[in-house]
């Protein structure tokens, strides 16, 4: 699948931009975009060690646990692959409070430490679980409740209002994600076999 | 959050200077493994992105969205959205600059913005780390969500803002 989106990406790129005569945009993108991949990574890698110290910090000292146990009834319905106590519950649970309160920086190291998690209950390792589906489905959702980015743009923008779009947006992600889980779970009955 | 875990740590005496430090080192491993994934993956975004394709593909799509009355000026974000974080946010400002903010289109713009995440970057991210290549339905399914979220912002910014 990973293949197919890959070569679809690029090969349309490159024809396309032979077919109209840009040639030029073309070579730039394709040496420009390891600079701008190793730039990106360069600014979460200071955000991630910090918080996958901090997390270690936090699984220690039970706070993860405890977190967690509040979440998991819920949580345990959404993903009914998972046993209960596994480790992987309560790092889903650090995911989405932080996805929740708008760290995205801080949520994207819970979240990979989740995947880690739910790769060592994975059977086959090269194909994703359903559970990590789950997983992933209600994060690309967003969860966002104070979209701390857009407010800060709005901002810059000299809006008078600039959290006028806060009720709006929560309700939306909401849509976003309830509606991410029903297909994910009508997705996953189909995919069974 | 920080002083938050910090404190409950050395209040359960763990040892919390050793056990911050061990988890920084394992950030290096992570970073390691994500370096091809997210090379691989930009290249081919931004070779699609930037040779036309997407604005092809958006010409095919405004008359459609003429028809619904949704401003078309809204489509490119929203075609965007799900595929690059930064592209997305590059178009936000665009519209911010030219209509303003707190336009139709600026309310309309955000609350897109805010209402999902950039479901490839954090599929490939995600996937990338443990290294997973059949992705099987996650693609499609994270997109719906997207897609779900996209006309709720529409449908919520007319019905609250104008």
């Amino acid at each position: 699948m990973v293949n197919i989106i890959w070569m679809v990406l690029i090969v349309v790129g490159i024809f396309y931009g032979l077919f109209t005569n840009n040639l030029e945009t073309i070579n730039n993108t394709i040496v420009d975009s390891t600079k701008i991949s190793l730039d990106m990574l360069f600014k979460i890698f200071p955000v991630i060690a910090l918080w996958m110290g901090l997390t270690r910090i936090a699984e220690k000292s039970k706070l993860l646990e405890k977190l967690s146990n509040k979440l998991s009834p819920i949580l345990t319905k959404i993903f009914p692959e998972i046993p209960k106590g596994h480790e992987s519950l309560s790092l889903i649970a650090s995911n989405m409070i932080a996805n929740v309160f708008g760290l995205g920086s801080a949520a994207t190291p819970f979240g990979l430490k989740a995947m880690s998690s739910l790769q060592k209950l994975n059977k086959k390792k090269d194909t994703a679980s359903r559970s990590m589906i789950t997983f992933l489905v209600i994060n690309t959702s967003g969860l966002t409740i104070i979209p701390t980015t857009i407010i800060s743009l709005r901002m810059m923008y000299g809006s008078l209002e600039p959290t006028k779009i806060v009720f709006a947006c929560i309700i939306s992600t909401a849509f976003a994600t309830i509606g991410g889980i029903v297909i994910d779970r009508i997705l996953a009955r189909r995919y069974k076999n | 959050m920080v002083v938050f875990i910090v404190i409950y740590g050395f209040m359960k005496k763990i040892d919390i200077y050793d056990t911050f430090i061990d988890g920084v080192k394992e950030s290096f491993s992570m970073i390691f493994n994500l370096f091809p994934t997210f090379i691989a993956m930009i290249l081919a975004i931004n070779l699609f992105i930037n040779s036309g394709v997407l604005d092809f593909i958006l010409s095919f799509l405004k008359p459609i969205f003429t028809m619904i009355k949704v401003p078309v000026q809204i489509l490119p974000l929203a075609l965007v959205r799900p595929i690059s974080g930064s592209a997305s946010l590059a178009y936000l400002n665009n519209i911010f600059s030219t209509y303003g903010p707190d336009s139709y289109l600026g309310l309309l713009g955000s609350v897109i913005q805010g209402c999902t995440d950039t479901t490839l970057y954090v599929i490939s991210l995600y996937f990338g780390s443990v290294g997973i290549k059949k992705i099987r339905y996650s693609l499609f399914g994270g997109l719906c969500a997207d897609l779900i979220g996209i006309v709720a912002s529409i449908i919520l910014v007319n019905l609250l803002f104008t």
